[in-house]
């Protein structure tokens, strides 16, 4: 109890404007939903750093190049898995009101089974949302983003009051565990009480643990506290542990997670490496059946536009006393020795800053990423080189990192009912308009962090369906907009000389504008 | 004791122990102990909670402040003190008042002292009126457990008027309910779950064991329920006394003194079992003797425990009117 800290915050009760969300305290406690502008602004995050932090000591040059891993650039997915993960937290409270008489019937009836020692939970609720699942090769940032995106939303929040009646609870928005390392039930019911001892001062840890639970008891307890403290989302990471668990683990889990779905209506969010994709594809494909939110397969990221920016973003944190100036060569070898994993770009842009400043040549070349990555960075050498290779024989030795290939997202669309492309690369293009706009505004010299909030912000103003050609034209109207107000006396005509030719060299307007 | 993550907000004439009961789910807990540990730091008898208010004033631990439920809140709502303290002297009971009403810290340590509540109150088992099981379980999704169901005194429910029933929870037996949670909800699961066949099954059952005098044990019941909410109120005002005397008037029956102990007194005759009408009589013209019986003084405590609305009948029956009566012994 000592270790307990108070993180929930005060309810503040607000208006969804969805008679769904009426009358539900847990649902009205919720934050408003953000723009993708607001979106990409708050998941962005940038370490601490100053240009005079180039005329310290190496020693501490050397030491805060360890601020290049709080670096995170938000990419188009994050968005996405952002919207996913707030559908499900705001729907999945839809049918459970905890003033609504029917949750409280439910709640006595598994207390009942609970108290007559039944096995399994009566199925009594209708899910609404069913959560989804995120497969991406290790390193890629799931596990980050993840946690980015939860953090927007309080993890507790406290209800005192409301609607001047008396209304005690301690609502958990989301709850983040890891799947044990041998991907047992017992291992995760314990984490689960044992998170909850930490968000609410409980011991629960300590009462349902013990020798003499079963783990049929464990799970039912789990069951019954994800329902009475509204924990509106579930999200269970390296769920590819799952693949060392005993004989028959595998299985009992997932029917596990489908069960809290069925029975509570909790959305679960399974995330993953590649290794994981067998397990689900055979165990999993049934019940993920009617998944709302579709599954998501995060590939490595292509050598493209997308990579450059993210590169370009990360290249201001210099501690090299000569600036090194980004070019498309220095993008490029980062991407072939990270094999466009992020992770392992931040690393490798880390260790040749640090091996730059230690070696006092204070620069770096191309070159030198190829030297310090593959002298400093041998352990995951065979990983990378797999990686870029592309040779399945080689993938398949490190299943957390292999590609996905268009067998897998065939897979995953027959489980989620989508439809897709054979071709994952081409399907990827033709499924990101984002990335398309954000391209073409940087063919109009508009800088990266620019061209990424104004395709985000019209993104936001014209909805998910707008095409590339439509958002970059969207978008390139908001990146002028402040300096039309700027110079109000001017021209004030987009159609200046210079603009006209930016948004026709990036195919934005033709003649027939 | 620590802060409850739930407590679940009171429903009307909901009884403490019922309460708590409720939280017990609320809170995931399977164990009773162990939970009456987190409630109060060590064992409790939770048959106490039924209805003294014994153990409200570690509410405060339990709820954030702005809840609206409070410890005042508990005790005049959820707990029998209202009814309890009657028999008391006034001054008791405007002091009781004083401090639980208008907030002291502690209303426990003021309320237990001076309670006169008697083992002799609590029934047999935890009582309930089918047709109120029924209907709170439609309305609030569970039912719940009624403060004025389990005064022993109360015959018929006030509400709808049918006779209030056992539950198969038995109340005597200190083992078995000593320390134990028994929401409504698990208990009532069959009637629920029957609907109203089975509580008209039940009430059927039950009426050839019920008293033949049912419209005074309605009119007593009422009385109850009223006494439940106003007892502290009426303490100072004695609108309680003139409460009954009205009822006697209306009955035809009031007036003189004399007069309403003879009503009184016949009335005993008609509708109360011959051990409290010998008690009661056995009284007769010694208000001193009477005071000191419900005071429990020591030439009482071997006696039983008479119920607070035979306790307020008796005062009338003996002074006509409870002020006179406290005014009678005060005197001597």
């Amino acid at each position: 109890m000592d270790r307990f800290t108070d993180i929930s915050i005060p309810a503040d009760y607000r208006d969804k404007q969805l008679p769904e969300f009426s009358g539900n305290p847990l649902a009205e406690a919720l934050p408003d939903l953000l723009t993708d502008e607001d979106l990409a602004v708050m998941l962005a995050r940038e370490p601490y750093y100053k240009s005079s932090d180039r005329l310290l000591s190496a020693e501490m040059r050397v030491d805060m190049t360890q601020r290049l891993y709080d670096f995170h650039q938000p990419m188009p997915q994050d968005i996405d898995i952002a919207r996913r993960i707030f559908r499900c937290i705001r729907w999945g409270y839809v049918n459970r009101n905890p003033l609504a008489s029917a949750q409280v019937s439910d709640l006595n009836a598994r207390y009942a089974a609970l108290r007559d020692g039944a096995k399994t939970l009566p199925v009594i609720h209708r899910p609404n949302v069913s959560g989804f699942t995120i497969i991406g090769i290790s390193g890629i940032g799931k596990t980050c983003t993840l946690e980015g995106i939860l953090s927007l939303y309080p993890q507790v929040i406290s209800h005192t009051c409301y609607k001047d009646s008396p209304f005690v609870m301690k609502q958990i928005v989301w709850l983040k565990l890891d799947c044990t390392f041998d991907g047992s039930i017992k291992g995760l019911c314990a984490g689960f009480f044992s998170s909850l001892d930490r968000l609410l001062g409980t011991e629960y840890y300590r009462m349902y643990t013990s020798r003499h639970n079963t783990v049929d008891t464990m799970m039912n307890m789990m069951t019954q506290l994800a329902s009475i403290y509204g924990i509106g989302l579930l999200v269970i990471d390296e769920i590819q542990h799952l693949s060392t668990a005993k004989s028959g683990g595998q299985e009992k889990m997932l029917n596990f997670f489908v069960t809290l779905v069925n029975t509570i209506g909790l959305p679960v969010v399974l995330v993953g490496t590649p290794k994981a994709l067998p397990i689900l594809q055979s165990e999993f494909r049934q019940a993920r059946r009617g998944s709302g939110q579709g599954d998501l397969l995060w590939d490595s990221m292509q050598n493209g536009i997308m990579w450059k920016m993210f590169v370009r973003s990360m290249w201001k944190y210099q501690y090299t006393r000569e600036t090194v100036p980004f070019s498309d060569e220095m993008a490029d070898a980062l991407y072939n020795e990270s094999g466009g994993i992020p992770f392992l770009a931040v690393t490798i842009y880390k260790l040749v800053q640090e091996d730059a400043i230690l070696m006092k040549k204070e620069t770096f070349t191309p070159k030198d990423i190829r030297r310090v990555t593959s002298e400093k960075m041998r352990l995951t050498e065979p990983m990378r080189k797999a990686l870029l290779s592309g040779k399945d024989v080689d993938i398949y030795r490190y299943a957390d990192i292999r590609p996905f290939t268009g067998r897998d997202h065939l897979e995953a669309a027959a489980v989620t009912g989508d439809t897709v492309s054979r071709d994952p690369v081409q399907n990827t293009a033709k499924e990101d308009p984002v990335g398309r706009a954000v391209k073409t505004l940087l063919g109009m010299d508009v800088s990266y962090q620019d061209a990424f909030r104004c395709v985000m912000a019209a993104s936001s103003c014209l909805g998910q369906t707008a095409d590339a050609k439509k958002l970059a034209k969207e978008a390139y109207r908001i990146y002028l907009e402040p300096e039309k107000q700027n110079k109000e006396t001017d021209a004030g005509d987009l159609r200046n000389m210079q603009d006209y030719e930016s948004l026709k060299k990036g195919g934005v307007v033709g003649g027939e504008l | 004791m620590a802060m409850l993550p739930v407590f679940p907000a009171p429903y009307p004439e909901e009884c403490f122990y019922s309460i708590l009961s409720r939280a017990f789910i609320r809170n995931g807990y399977l164990s009773d102990a162990e939970f009456i540990i987190t409630l109060f730091g060590k064992h409790m008898n939770m048959r106490h909670m039924i209805l003294t208010p014994y153990g409200v004033h570690h509410c405060s631990h339990w709820v954030p402040p702005g809840s609206g439920i409070t410890a005042g809140k508990l005790l005049l709502d959820h707990t029998c003190a209202q009814y309890g303290v009657l028999p008391s002297h006034p001054s008791v009971i405007s002091k009781i008042r004083n401090e639980t009403v208008n907030g002291i810290s502690n209303p426990f340590h003021a309320v237990s002292r001076m309670i006169r509540f008697r083992t002799q109150s609590f029934a047999d088992h935890l009582r309930f009126c089918p047709l109120c099981i029924l209907k709170d379980a439609e309305k609030y999704g569970e039912p719940y457990w009624h403060r004025i169901h389990q005064i022993r005194e109360t015959v018929y429910c006030p509400t709808h008027s049918v006779p209030i029933l056992n539950s198969s929870v038995p109340l005597l037996s200190y083992l078995l309910t000593g320390n134990h949670f028994f929401p409504a909800s698990y208990v009532m699961d069959d009637l629920v779950k029957g609907g109203l066949e089975m509580a008209g099954a039940l009430i059927d059952s039950a009426r050839p064991k019920m008293p033949a005098c049912r419209e005074l044990h309605l009119i007593l019941d009422k009385d109850i329920q009223f006494l439940l909410s106003n007892g502290f109120s009426l303490s100072e005002t004695r609108s309680l006394f003139e409460r009954f005397k009205s009822r006697l008037d209306q009955e035809g029956t009031g007036g003189d003194a004399e007069a309403n102990r003879l009503v009184m007194e016949q009335k005993l005759h008609e509708h109360f079992n011959p051990e409290f009408q010998k008690l009661i009589l056995g009284f007769s013209h010694y208000a001193q003797n009477f005071y000191k019986f419900i005071d429990r003084k020591k030439e009482y405590t071997n006696t039983p425990y008479l119920p607070t609305v035979m306790c307020v009948l008796g005062m009338e029956c003996l002074s006509g009117s409870a002020e006179a009566f406290y005014h009678e012994t005060e005197k001597r």
